[in-house]
């Protein structure tokens, strides 16, 4: 199938009107191809429109049986990033995490990094910031902040209010046994949102970063995530 | 260590003293946190648009609720994973039980029984037909006017595939045309539909 023709096939896409391999063969462009999913995003809302209207009244019955069956219904974790096996961690690891981690709370405004999002061309640019999905986003005001890990590494965030998007990524910070992982939030008057859970020295975490986000948090957490922080956190991006 | 948390100046504030708004995503952002009261007023939300777009794709009554039912549980699952790129919640609710509908008719289709599949060939059925049900009446009435501003080949070619199930090869077949033809007509039916409902889509 030539460019054209896979390009050509967004609309059937959203319609679900592809045969299974087809549709896993154009998930696979879409990874790569930035005008075709801004394109699957915005005729995906067109066809769910023409779904709403066929709305209908369901009966009672329905509404019992699934409000019963969430009860034993296990969910999903947030996203996970580039997931792999933890490999070679020590088992000793989580009682010096404690100890890290009380160590990063003593200091905890002392570590953060100090570039204030915004701040123009004195801002350090750093590298260019490459998304999940091969994008490198050369937005003007991408801004890198980084912040030490009393782990013994680093963490840096590389954010762009006009594109909305935040990478994350931990670089020489200690691996976590395989019942824990980092979990990042993106932090604004709403409280926090989970923005994943992320590896150290693995890619960088991508996320999407809502305007009235101001400052960005790494926790420890178990492996599965957590739908809100429960531990004090390793490190903290102020973003201004 | 769940105990430590609130002891920093970086705990956010805890979320009941939040006020946000009963939409459909504010809810939404409660299920994933495991609230059931939030994902039964979520329920309420998306219940009847779900069950109306899957009995509309598969017609039986008894196995529509049964897809409903699992789309319904996809979402209190998958709640945490859902990101704002992929459209509001309801479009995401309706994105993934029209999925589930469409497999369960090419499930039904494999399994041989031509019956069915030949009941939703009638050429005659059209959007009115099939809009029996309760529905919003204005999103319904916006739709259908979208839809009275495509060119007959994109309008059948779009409620072929959305309703119908069919893949674009089988509408190219039905409507004897190239498949290129049908992926193109599909695709600027979509976007022309896009700007025919405007600030809704």
């Amino acid at each position: 199938m030539t460019t054209a023709e896979t390009h050509a096939l967004t609309g059937a896409y959203v319609l679900d009107a592809i045969g299974d391999s087809e549709r896993a063969q154009f998930e696979r462009h879409l990874r790569d191809c930035e005008v075709c999913a801004q394109e699957v995003s915005e005729l995906r809302a067109v066809a769910a429109l023409l779904g709403v209207a066929a709305d209908t009244e369901p009966p009672a019955r329905m509404r019992a049986a699934v409000l019963a069956r969430i009860t034993v219904t296990r969910q999903a974790p947030p996203l996970v990033h580039e997931p792999r096996p933890a490999a070679g961690v020590s088992p000793r690891w989580r009682t010096r995490a404690a100890i890290t981690v009380a160590a990063v709370a003593a200091v905890a405004a002392g570590v953060v990094g100090g570039v204030t999002l915004g701040g123009g061309p004195s801002g350090d640019h750093g590298p260019a910031l490459v998304t999940a999905d091969g994008q490198i986003l050369a937005a003007p005001d991408a801004v890198t902040v980084t912040a030490r890990a009393a782990t013994g590494g680093t963490g840096r965030a590389e954010a762009s209010r006009s594109v909305a998007q935040v990478a994350v990524s931990l670089d020489g910070v200690a691996a976590l046994d395989p019942a824990h992982a980092y979990q990042v939030w993106l932090i604004g008057p709403r409280g926090p949102l989970s923005a994943g859970l992320i590896r150290p020295d693995a890619g960088p975490l991508v996320s999407t970063l809502p305007a009235d986000v101001d400052h960005i948090a790494v926790t420890t957490e178990p492996a599965t995530g957590s739908p809100r922080p429960t531990t004090p956190g390793v490190l903290r991006f102020d973003l201004g | 260590m769940a105990g430590h948390a609130g002891t920093l100046t970086m705990t956010p504030p805890p979320l009941s003293t939040v006020e946000e708004p009963v939409t459909p995503e504010a809810l939404l952002a409660r299920v994933a946190r495991g609230d059931e009261a939030a994902f039964a007023a979520l329920y309420d939300e998306l219940a009847g648009p779900v069950l109306g777009l899957v009995v509309r794709v598969l017609r039986d009554r008894a196995q529509s609720e049964e897809v409903a039912q699992e789309t319904l549980l996809e979402i209190w699952c998958k709640a945490a994973t859902f990101t704002p790129d992929r459209g509001n919640v309801r479009s995401w609710a309706l994105t993934i039980a029209h999925r589930r509908a469409i497999d369960r008719v090419r499930s039904e289709q494999s399994g041989s029984d031509r019956e069915t599949r030949a009941g939703r060939l009638d050429p005659r059925r059209d959007f009115d037909e099939v809009a029996e049900q309760t529905m919003l009446r204005l999103e319904r009435d916006d739709v259908r006017a979208a839809l009275a501003t495509l060119t007959d080949l994109q309008r059948r070619s779009i409620e072929l595939a959305y309703y119908d199930g069919y893949t674009y090869r089988e509408v190219g077949d039905l409507l004897d045309i190239p498949v290129s033809t049908v992926k193109s007509r599909m695709r600027d039916g979509l976007i022309r539909l896009r700007h025919a409902l405007g600030a809704r889509a």
